[in-house]
């Protein structure tokens, strides 16, 4: 049952109604991040104490006064809990109010009484089948999702847009999905700028055996399909690549790269197909992988071309990735240096790169061990480690991977995604499912997590690499489970790597199971961060930590600093809220501060000072950053329009000519015609049809000639012009100009043809040959 | 963070003479194909028909003091 405020009702509506025309698919009902201050506050208090000593009305008109607010009305919920409408001090925010009330020694707890609403559910009709983005339950005949995501709640707070609700768009965040490439043309995914999500990219792969598309390295990351025929498998550099299941002789194409864009964000709310985890922010496609797989060079030049970091030979990428996705890898080697220096490079400047760990059942695949990737490691539904999925101390977090049940027969829980059909070129854009095209692997995991790193970002965008690993390990779904629907299996054990389902444990699987709300929740919190000075100093001096660089996540303000010595230090604060801290120096201590923001979420940091230096842990900042709300990535429209034929020549009144539109990068191929820039034209400048029928007026136009142009409806701004010569024939009796009887001939061949007749050679002979 | 920007710098190639003195050292021919990064590059690397060993010639390549590190240029897989 929803609650309402009506000091705040008036603003969430405003700002629903400004999504609802917005939005491109239907939105659901959406809602502002942060309510804007209220003159009236609720809280919910607990009174401490027999509610005899006193009636409660008695008891709680006195803690207002002892607080110094105002109460407005009070409602008996429970015991000696009450919910309280009061009024602020001088228009403090409601955590100074809550403080107040903390602060009273009758009181056992206060609350913000939070507004909530009913969860964002998608009306895509294959939502239903993704149990992985929904909250834990039971599902398929009786079997709990311990491992789904609670993608539901997250989405109440983020769907990963500069907007809450917003679709396809609209949003800072940019995601590269390193794979195979995709196809753009499906309708849960599309071009960005023309509805879509998906940016132009770029095709990395050298080889153009590899690539299959004709050329080595292109502009273009459409996936032409991956599949190895029996004849390639014997031929370099297929031969021995190991990528033909065992007991078969070819490959079929896996558009894989298209099933972990649907992940990373298919077309939500849009009432077809699947949805994503993120409704809005850009998917940047990033070939790297084509038959057989791909080479590191190449995969590697993908990564930091994605970030924004130049690579010689091809165009800077105009829209850089602050999250790269790789579902990729192969076992056997540690980190290479190549690696590391690219993870380097990466998480310097501030791009989380998200790597399934692999399906090997073994150690963490190479590059997913690599330091300062997040590692992912596959799990079942039912939160255990599933089976194929490799796992050890790399791993950062799992993430559902697919899982079966059954032996024959459905898949009962595959990761539905977008997928194409075509087992070698491409065929139907369709779905997997859990029948006809099954979709399990560590493959999905890692864009599961990826997909939770672009809500984070679109609710803190100064949140950095390692900040969002260590707050998407922080909101992770703990502790893992130790009992399935098998039973209780044994407990993974990186010793003794198995292809079995096995327990997981924080040093095999990570800090915990991916968790959208829990992640978002932990990214909202503000980013502490603390400046020394001077950077050395001896005894008894006085050394200074400013922490007006930390900061709040979007929509917030970082309202208080506590600063606290151990051991009996005293830090003297000063600055605005307290952002400076002094202290002298004086043996070794420590040094904490606590940042508090406007709806009372909280960051600490840590600096340990000694006679001589004061050093902040290493997780934290000098300063936190300024782009806690990133700055929306316009993306231009990438429709085109071509005309064919490109020009024409015909007589007045009776020539006609046919013109072809070719719209592309959209799915809406319709067009309007124009003639002179008048739709369907008119009597003067001749007229065009509906399907292109272009007919000469009976007069001469003014300058002789006229302009068709097709107009996108997909992108009226686009548009392609041929240009018509009208003629008008010689009269007066004189003998006809060879030239225009040349004319007049190919016009009525043409005229002819176009009817599907023959061509009358008989008057086109005489035509043409009258004068000799 | 702010959006990364695009680093714009072009990377040179490495010396040849360099590279020709370390691959000579190693007894290896070493063919430029592209940079990476500012000093990180993707060589070719072929060696007589008698030495088979490719992992033995990178050993040979990664015990060059001149070099920082060499790994293969391995194919990987979607997972």
């Amino acid at each position: 049952m929803s609650r309402y405020m009506w000091a705040v009702a008036a603003s969430i509506l405003v700002a629903a109604g400004v999504i609802v025309q917005a939005a491109e698919h239907n939105p659901v009902r959406t809602h502002s991040r942060s309510a804007s201050a209220a003159v009236e506050q609720r809280v919910i208090v607990m009174m401490r104490g027999a509610s005899a000593s006193g009636s409660s009305q008695d008891r709680l008109t006195a803690l207002a006064a002892r607080a110094g607010i105002k109460l407005n009305k009070s409602r008996h919920l429970l015991g000696n809990m009450h919910a309280l409408h009061v009024q602020p001090v001088n228009g403090e925010s409601i955590t100074a109010t809550i403080a107040r009330l903390r602060a009273d020694p009758n009181v056992q707890f206060a609350e913000v009484d939070h507004w909530r609403y009913p969860h964002a559910v998608p009306n895509d009709p294959g939502y239903s089948g993704q149990w992985y983005l929904q909250n834990t339950k039971l599902s398929n005949g009786g079997y709990m999702t311990v491992s789904a995501v609670d993608a539901e709640e997250a989405w109440d707070t983020s769907t990963g847009g500069s907007t809450l609700g917003a679709t396809a768009g609209d949003s800072g965040v940019v995601i590269a999905d390193l794979d195979t490439g995709v196809r753009f043309e499906h309708p849960d995914l599309q071009w960005a700028g023309a509805g879509g999500r998906l940016l132009p990219g770029y095709d990395f792969i050298s080889d153009k055996t590899i690539a299959n598309d004709g050329d080595g390295r292109d502009a273009d990351p459409s996936d032409p399909g991956d599949w190895v025929s029996a004849a390639d498998a014997q031929q370099a550099p297929f031969k021995g690549a190991d990528c033909i299941p065992a007991g078969k002789d070819h490959l079929d194409s896996s558009w894989h790269g298209t099933r972990t864009a649907g992940i990373l964000g298919a077309l939500t709310n849009s009432g077809t197909g699947t949805s994503g985890i993120t409704w809005s922010g850009w998917i940047l496609p990033v070939r790297v992988l084509g038959k057989c797989g791909g080479y590191d060079d190449d995969i590697m030049a993908g990564m930091l071309w994605a970030a924004g970091v130049h690579q010689d030979g091809v165009p800077d990428n105009p829209y850089p990735a602050r999250i790269e996705n790789m579902s990729l890898g192969s076992s056997g080697n540690a980190c290479s240096a190549a690696y590391a220096k690219v993870a380097k490079t990466l998480t310097d400047l501030g791009v989380l790169v998200v790597v399934s760990a692999g399906n090997e059942s073994g150690p963490v695949d190479e590059p997913a061990n690599c330091t300062g990737f997040a590692a992912v490691a596959g799990l079942r539904q039912a939160g255990t480690k599933v089976g194929y999925s490799s796992f050890g101390p790399e791993v950062a977090l799992s993430a559902p991977a697919g899982n079966c049940i059954n032996l024959s027969g459905a898949c009962l829980f595959s990761i539905d995604t977008t997928v194409n059909d075509g087992t070698t070129v491409p065929g139907s854009n369709v779905y997997t499912d859990k029948l006809n095209i099954t979709n399990v692997g560590t493959s999905f995991s890692a864009p599961i997590v990826s997909g939770i790193a672009g809500l984070m970002l679109a609710v803190n965008g100064n949140l950095n690499s390692a900040q969002l690993i260590s707050r998407l390990q922080e909101g992770a779904k703990k502790p893992f489970p130790t009992v399935s629907d098998t039973g209780t299996p044994a407990v993974c054990d990186n010793n003794n790597p198995t292809d079995n389902e096995c327990s997981c444990t924080v040093t095999t699987c990570g800090a915990g199971m991916a968790n959208a709300k829990g992640a978002v929740t932990a990214a909202l919190r503000p980013i502490a961060a603390v400046a020394v000075s001077p950077s050395s100093f001896t005894s008894g001096q006085t050394v200074t930590l400013d922490a007006s660089g930390s900061a709040a996540a979007c929509g917030r303000t970082v309202v208080s600093y506590q600063w606290a010595g151990s051991g009996g230090h005293t830090v003297s604060a000063s600055g605005t809220n307290g952002s400076t801290g002094s202290v002298v120096a004086n043996g070794s201590f420590t040094v904490t501060l606590t940042i508090t923001d406007d709806q009372g979420a909280t960051d600490t940091a840590t600096v340990a000072v000694t006679t001589s230096s004061a050093t902040p842990a290493t997780a934290v900042p000098s300063n936190a950053g300024s782009t806690a709300c990133l700055a929306k990535v316009n993306v231009a429209s990438p429709v085109t329009v071509s005309l064919s034929p490109g020009s024409a020549s015909l007589m007045i009144g009776s020539g006609s000519q046919n013109f072809t539109a070719t719209v592309g990068h959209t799915l809406n191929t319709a067009v309007t015609w124009e003639v002179n820039g008048v739709a369907g034209g008119n009597a003067t400048v001749g007229t065009i049809s509906t399907s292109g029928a272009y007919a000469a007026p009976t007069t001469a136009p003014s300058g002789g000639s006229v302009t068709v142009a097709a107009v996108s409806v997909a992108d009226p701004n686009k548009s392609a012009t041929a240009q018509v010569t009208i003629n008008t024939p010689k009269s007066g009796g004189g003998a006809l100009d060879w030239a225009t009887v040349l004319t007049c001939g190919l016009a009525l061949a043409t005229a002819m043809a176009r009817r599907g007749r023959r061509e009358p050679r008989a008057s086109r002979a005489v035509s043409l040959y009258s004068r000799r | 963070m702010g959006q990364p920007r695009a680093d714009s710098s072009a990377v040179a190639p490495p010396d040849s003479k360099l590279v020709s003195s370390v691959a000579d050292a190693a007894g290896v021919h070493l063919s430029y194909v592209r940079a990476i990064m500012a000093d990180l590059f993707v060589f070719e690397l072929s060696a007589a028909s008698e030495q088979t060993d490719c992992e033995a010639l990178l050993e040979k390549l990664r015990h060059d003091p001149r070099v920082r590190s060499v790994d293969r240029d391995t194919l990987r897989k979607h997972h």
